[in-house]
């Protein structure tokens, strides 16, 4: 293994301000891949995105290409490392499919979608010592699902799946009680030059919509005579621990029940996890933040529909999605173009003072509740969700 | 259109195989016909046999599913010729 200088947290993160080496830094990436994501849960899948034995779809965990797959004869979901054990090619291209068997193009190795290895071309080639029981795909140690979302963890250890969602856990709550969703077969992704953490912070971030997606609520007002401006003074940001954070109303107030509809808010599941919930403005949907070097990231989206509902509600919902999120959309593309910014000017540091990004809003205004792990800012803009994933970004580092 | 003889929607596929799957009606009683769209190396199987798969699991494919157990054994044919055989179906 890898032995890599202890990082000096305290110099990159402070309360309100992060170093902007965290984002331009290739080996604090190298050890981000190598403290979060080969180490704690990581979104992989919706349960709906395979709902028949044989799916498999292709992922990622951290740097680790990864098959999600469900057994046609237990039905239950698995995960492997998408390499085959004999030169390392990744046996599956597609990102979606059905088969039960993969064959690896190469050289014809099979394997069974439970990751055994079935057989290999010529085999009488190979010595009496040749033990194809291990050598199937290597699977990943632990595999969880919460209310059908699937994540899985490359460690063996550590907190379980509801330990480390915590007050999460509750925003997921919500999004499900809205009614049964699912993940149709369409997706879209885009990629930016910027670092991971850029998406992370933006989908809890208040500060910058009615700012940088001004173009959007006028092109809506004018074109079509209806206000989606957001009055932010009842939302709130929250630091939920663990790294994950919420904008918007608030599941976390006691007085929602879990089964009322129809909340507005955002929730970022750390590391690579975003839900937008905006049931009563625009639909639900999934993020997952693919990061592929410290400065090249990509993301998916998958909007959520509704089952059991006439199509022409799920048309509308698709449409509503592509409005602002779409490529082609008014608001995400937006969003890109300043991570690139980000990258490019985070650059500019070697004067004394210059190298900090700042998440101050709302620092001193800090509600902290000590017996659920939770802070927050109300009245909208304050970045306590921002501070939130640095905060456990710090921790986890140090380790 | 027709490719290779065969109906367009009788081509199942994926990443890693396609066949051509149809009901022929030539002899006596129906058989299903799988063809491998790449060798156009063909099975033809009776109701009888197909009842005898529904009843099996996945698992119990793997023989199959072992190409040293078929198709890419040693042996005096090392299964070159076959694996070349149809490399020029456009597929």
């Amino acid at each position: 293994m890898v032995t890599r200088p202890k990082l000096d947290v305290d110099e990159l993160v402070q309360e309100g301000r992060v170093n902007g080496r965290v984002y331009s830094d290739p080996a604090i990436f190298d050890l981000e891949m190598e403290k979060i994501y080969h180490k704690t849960w990581v979104y992989v899948a919706h349960e709906t995105e395979l709902p028949d034995g044989g799916d498999y779809k292709l992922t990622y965990i951290g740097k680790h290409p990864v098959i999600v797959a469900r057994s046609s004869d237990d039905k239950q979901i698995r995960v492997f490392f998408n390499r085959c054990r004999h030169r390392g090619a990744t046996v599956c291209q597609m990102e979606y499919g059905n088969s039960n068997y993969f064959r690896c193009a190469y050289h014809g190795w099979v394997y069974n979608n439970g990751g055994g290895l079935v057989g290999v071309p010529f085999e009488e080639g190979y010595g009496e010592d040749f033990n194809k029981d291990k050598l199937g795909l290597v699977q990943v140690p632990r595999v969880g699902a919460y209310k059908g979302f699937v994540f899985a963890s490359l460690s063996a250890d550590g907190p379980n799946l509801v330990e480390h969602l915590g007050n999460a856990a509750r925003c997921l709550d919500f999004i499900v009680g809205q009614g049964d969703m699912f993940v149709g077969k369409g997706h879209h992704k885009f990629g930016y030059n910027g670092n991971w953490k850029l998406q992370m912070e933006n989908t809890v971030d208040t500060y910058h919509v009615q700012v940088l997606h001004a173009a959007y609520f006028q092109i809506v007002e004018r074109r079509m005579g209806v206000s989606r401006a957001w009055d932010a003074s009842q939302s709130r940001t929250r630091d939920l621990g663990n790294g994950h954070s919420t904008l918007g109303e608030d599941p976390m107030d006691l007085d929602y029940q879990v089964t009322s509809a129809g909340l507005n808010f955002n929730v970022g599941v750390f590391p690579n996890l975003d839900m937008l919930a905006l049931e009563r403005g625009l639909p639900t949907q999934i993020r997952v933040i693919r990061p592929i070097a410290y400065n090249r990231t990509e993301v998916t989206l998958h909007p959520l529909l509704k089952q059991g509902v006439a199509p022409e509600v799920n048309f509308d919902r698709l449409r509503r999605y592509e409005e602002f999120y779409g490529p082609g959309g008014f608001a995400s593309p937006d969003d890109w173009e300043i991570f690139s910014r980000i990258q490019t000017g985070i650059q500019a540091d070697s004067i004394e003072g210059s190298q900090w990004a700042l998440h101050l809003r709302g620092l001193q205004t800090e509600e902290v509740d000590h017996e659920r792990g939770i802070r927050t800012n109300r009245g909208g803009y304050g970045e306590a969700s921002q501070r939130a994933i640095y905060r456990h970004w710090k921790q986890v580092m140090a380790e | 259109m027709m490719r290779g003889g065969h109906r367009p929607d009788s081509l199942l596929k994926s990443e890693f195989a396609a066949v051509f799957v149809e009901i022929l009606d030539s002899g006596r009683g129906p058989r299903l016909m799988i063809k491998d769209a790449r060798t156009d190396q063909a099975i033809y199987l009776d109701p009888l046999e197909l009842e005898s798969l529904a009843w099996r699991k996945h698992a119990d494919l793997k023989s199959f599913l072992d190409p040293s157990q078929g198709r890419w054994s040693d042996g005096p044919d090392d299964g070159l010729s076959d694996m070349l055989k149809g490399v020029d179906v456009d597929l």
